[in-house]
């Protein structure tokens, strides 16, 4: 017979609701007291939100930005990290793309480029019922000359268990 | 098969994409079922799922990322096989995907997997220009035969560094040279004062994913939150890793109450010159007000400045480093590119040994409107063959003006 050891944690709360909540009659003493066990599911989730950017004037001094955030709850520690894997951090419309990467921040962080590796951006986080990473995004402008369009790329954010 | 989760089974917060379970560890010959898998999307909005297994990776900080190299793919496949791969989830709905473990690499008797769960939003960004989201969830799956963990290795590095809030964090480096998993037990770091006495103890290590990857190197970081005044400390860290015991040891100097010497670079000064057909000459002067010495590089970018106000790169260069102690200065300087008539931008990235980086940038007009004197000191500095043969048949030409004039002088 297989042995399956789910890993479950004790840490996490009623909001990650019991897979099975198993209610029973303390019929020994007739009390009428009730035992009522819970096994709490591992789950984690990561829902970030897609960020308009403003002051989009190719040749300006000024980048455009725009800022958003990354919620996660977890019933683990986790990572997440940040990675661009369909345009290696540039803002394309058409066959047009900038010539300056995209960059973010994590919160009042520094900026980086975004690119196709994955990059971490909050490690080894507590378990968490939720957790708003915010997350800002400046193109610079200065030097780029490219057509009017509206320029997109993907950033895909990754949560997984990990220490804390 | 696709099968809707059953209901109540596992409840997600509102408004968000998920899955469950985040990690199994699965001791068991194959083949096996894991057991199910559950993707949540309980925004507003659809989500179209891809779901797909994958091997392990780990970086540095110890966190896992997906392999996602093509061989890698096929491979994993291979080792789990799932019922479904791509499915919409519409909001408020749950999908519970079927997970098998099938057999392990070949020679293996471990292997760390993941199934890659990716979530995006259906529509497109609303809006005009931005950037999209797209949510990936790795759901751990760590199996192995029946028996223990026989990764094999140690550590091999223990430094200090500076963390947040005034804390020190002690990182001690585990090298798995295995090719099995193996989790790092029964952790012990103890500081030490120059007096020899004990002034932090901690454990680490033990927990469910103190792993560390067959072949991968993991820092596992220990914050010191105790009030350690300045002074000079040594510290000692061990851990058991399969069935080796191993340890490390380290001095580090605060400057400060749990403050490490740090570099911070401040711009002095950055000037370019040059004149057309001539490199750019850049010198920057960085000054190191931090506490620990410095080793300073830059990276400079010539950037041409057209009529119209267009800017295009025409040279990048890496410049020859400088040392800095600390209140003390640097110079860094060197050439870049190749001038032509019209503005130049130069932008330096001065990045100091200790992480601290700082930006500068100058101007710089290149003329071809030169002087005489210019245009005969560039002639000869250009071409120093033509004015050695020059000023040679000159020489040849005066010696026969004087042989000449002598040769009359004599007749007369």
């Amino acid at each position: 017979m297989t042995f399956v050891r789910t890993i479950a944690t004790a840490a996490a709360t009623a909001a990650f609701a019991a897979a099975a909540i198993v209610p029973a009659a303390d019929a020994a003493t007739g009390s009428g007291g009730q035992l009522v066990t819970g096994t709490v599911l591992s789950a984690i989730t990561v829902t970030p939100t897609p960020v308009v950017l403003t002051g989009m004037s190719p040749g300006s001094a000024t980048p455009a930005s725009g800022t958003g955030t990354v919620a996660v709850t977890s019933t683990d520690c986790y990572t997440l990290s940040v990675s661009d894997t369909t345009n290696e951090g540039f803002l394309k419309f058409g066959s047009t793309a900038f010539t300056a990467r995209l960059q973010w921040k994590l919160g009042a962080g520094t900026f980086a480029d975004l690119v196709t590796a994955s990059t971490t951006v909050a490690a080894n986080q507590p378990v968490t019922l939720a957790t708003n990473h915010s997350i800002s995004y400046q193109q610079p402008l200065a030097g780029q000359n490219v057509p009017a369009g509206a320029y997109t790329t993907t950033a895909t954010f990754t949560g997984a268990s990990s220490t804390c | 098969m696709l099968a809707a989760a059953p209901a109540g089974a596992v409840s997600f917060p509102p408004n968000t994409f998920g899955a469950a379970p985040t990690a199994r560890f699965l001791n068991a010959r194959p083949p096996a079922t894991l057991g199910p898998l559950v993707v949540s999307n309980t925004t507003r909005n659809g989500y179209v799922v891809r779901v797909q297994p994958v091997f392990l990776d780990q970086r540095l900080d110890g966190a896992f990322e997906p392999r996602l190299t093509a061989a890698a793919e096929r491979s994993a496949k291979r080792v789990l096989g799932l019922s479904a791969t791509r499915f919409a989830l519409a909001a408020g709905q749950q999908q519970a995907v079927q997970v098998r473990w099938l057999r392990l690499p070949k020679a293996s008797r471990s292997a760390a997997m993941a199934v890659l769960v990716e979530g995006r939003q259906s529509g497109r960004l609303q809006g005009g220009s931005g950037v999209g989201a797209r949510a990936v969830i790795l759901s751990l799956n760590f199996l192995q035969l029946p028996g223990s963990l026989r990764g094999r290795g140690g550590l091999v590095a223990l430094r200090a560094e500076q963390g947040d809030k005034r804390q020190i964090v002690l990182l001690s480096r585990i090298r798995n040279t295995s090719r099995e998993l193996g989790r790092a037990r029964l952790g012990r770091v103890v500081v030490r004062s120059a007096a020899g006495r004990v002034v932090s103890r901690r454990r680490w290590g033990g927990q469910k994913l103190s792993l560390v990857l067959a072949g991968a190197t993991v820092d596992f970081p220990v914050k010191i939150t105790k009030r350690l005044p300045a002074g000079r400390y040594s510290a000692r860290t061990s851990i058991r890793f399969g069935s080796q015991r191993s340890l490390r040891t380290t001095t580090f100097t605060l400057v400060g109450p749990n403050e490490l010497p740090t570099v911070r670079l401040r711009i002095g000064s950055i000037d370019a010159t040059g004149q057309a057909e001539e490199p750019a000459h850049v010198r920057v002067r960085v000054n190191n007000i931090g506490t620990a010495a410095a080793r300073v590089n830059a990276a400079v970018t010539l950037v041409r400045i057209d009529a119209d106000g267009t800017e295009r790169t025409v040279a990048k260069r890496r410049l020859p480093g400088a040392g800095s102690r600390p209140g003390g200065s640097a110079v860094v300087e060197g050439d870049v590119g190749k001038l032509a008539p019209g503005r130049y931008r130069v932008d330096a990235v001065l990045a100091g040994s200790g992480g601290d980086t700082q930006t500068a940038t100058t101007r710089v007009l290149a003329s071809n409107d030169f002087s005489t004197a210019d245009r005969f000191g560039r002639f000869f500095t250009e071409h120093p063959t033509r004015t050695v043969g020059l000023v040679a048949l000159l020489v040849i030409a005066a010696l026969l003006v004087a042989l000449l004039r002598t040769r009359r002088s004599l007749r007369r």
